[in-house]
């Protein structure tokens, strides 16, 4: 019977897959690209685009592929640890032999998921960092901007405007000057429907600032949130590979003691001293 | 498909206005205001005149002045023209700056630029 030597080298394989990376993951890859385009829109907009590209990537596919076998080895383990609740003997062996090479697959599949996972997280890491560092160049870039220090004084100047205009009006009365320009009458009708049209547009779906909380956010906060978002998912990620090679642990033990069970029996087993002709029990032939 | 013909319409829509000239408004107001202090300075008007020719161009100036400050094409040109008119707020927008100090344009003006009854009694007539 060679399976003490299956054994050996399932424990092995069992040792090496918590050290070693997946290299089965090749090919099934997600290269998220930080775009001008991406940039232009709505911070909240950007999660769900980077979402939807990340779904419909090769590796999102792939640890779709992966979760349904994880389901269908799950059931494997879970209807082989009822049969050997009923098994004795030889067959008890063979199915504890079954139940740790399913585990074993069971935890390179979860291992190769795990692996998908965190390059997926560390990529959209990397890309939200990219977004944010664009979006701060932007800011800084706008608000160093000559055009826009000009607009700045402009819309200063037009406050100060707005503050003495029903004055200036009155002096047009004053003067003898009381009826309206024609540009005034038509800026006056014109200006309730503008302000309408701005409302509309202000209050427009399309047009709504990313909210946290049902507070609006800047575009900056917001995926500062999503990197803290990040990060949170990254500490779990963390933790799940913990217990993945503490899983792993076990069963390279479970299989190591299944081994040992199999080359030297069950560990109830007395070690049974072969009969040996002492002297002394001869020694009176010899008299 | 039809979205992105219909956004291309509307962004070539917002965009017609950057061809016309952007200055146009800026340069009418400094036109009317430059018409306005000759008009005050004209010693070849007598003063019915004079008040009958600068309430004409006080009135077009209220206008020209909102016009201005409510162009955004005005700033977005980005020159230097436009860059002085808002450094010196109080000399380009004469009518609404006054009204600030509750003065007639022309006593604001000649504040601004520094020119007071005393300096001008003071100066003297003569070869530089």
């Amino acid at each position: 019977m060679n399976t003490p030597k299956i054994m050996s080298s399932l424990i092995l394989t069992i040792s090496l897959s918590c050290t070693h990376l997946v290299l089965a993951s090749e090919g099934r890859n997600w290269d998220p690209v930080a775009s001008d385009k991406l940039i232009k829109l709505p911070a909240n907009i950007i999660e769900k685009r980077i979402q939807q590209d990340f779904e419909a990537s090769p590796m999102a596919l792939h640890l779709v592929e992966l979760e349904q076998h994880m389901q269908d080895k799950l059931s494997q383990l879970k209807s082989l640890g009822e049969l050997i609740a009923d098994s004795e003997g030889e067959e008890l062996i063979n199915q504890r032999f079954e139940l740790v090479q399913q585990k074993s697959e069971y935890l390179d599949l979860m291992q190769e998921a795990q692996g998908l996972r965190q390059n997926a997280l560390t990529k959209k890491q990397n890309l939200y960092e990219t977004v944010l560092g664009k979006l701060r160049n932007k800011n800084g870039r706008i608000s160093k901007d000559e055009v826009y220090q000009l607009k700045q004084k402009q819309a200063q100047a037009r406050e100060r405007m707005q503050n003495v205009m029903a004055q200036v009006d009155s002096s047009l009365m004053h003067k003898g000057l009381d009826q309206r320009s024609p540009y005034a009458d038509e800026f006056a009708l014109n200006l309730a429907k503008v302000e309408a049209l701005k409302n509309a547009i202000s209050e427009h779906k399309a047009n709504a600032s990313p909210t946290l909380g049902d507070v609006e956010v800047t575009s900056e906060e917001y995926v500062r949130q999503l990197l803290m978002q990040a990060s949170t998912e990254q500490s779990l990620l963390d933790q799940e590979a913990l217990m993945f090679s503490y899983m792993a642990k076990l069963v390279a033990l479970d299989a190591q003691s299944l081994e040992y069970e199999i080359s030297y029996g069950d560990e109830d087993t007395q070690l049974t001293q072969r009969n040996r002709t002492k002297p002394a029990d001869v020694a009176d032939l010899f008299l | 498909m039809k979205i992105t013909l219909v956004i291309a319409t509307i962004t070539s829509l917002l965009s017609t206005a950057s061809f016309a000239n952007s200055l146009f408004s800026l340069e009418n107001l400094e036109r009317e205001r430059a018409a306005l202090l000759n008009a005050q300075l004209d010693s070849s008007l007598d003063l019915a005149q004079r008040q009958q020719k600068v309430q004409n161009i006080y009135r077009r100036l209220v206008d020209i002045e909102r016009m201005v400050l409510r162009d955004d094409r005005v700033t977005s040109s980005n020159s230097a023209l436009a860059q002085n008119a808002f450094n010196k707020y109080e000399l380009t927008f004469l009518v609404h700056s006054s009204a600030e100090k509750s003065q007639p344009p022309m006593s604001h003006w000649l504040s601004e630029v520094h020119l007071t009854t005393k300096s001008i009694l003071s100066a003297k007539a003569g070869h530089r």
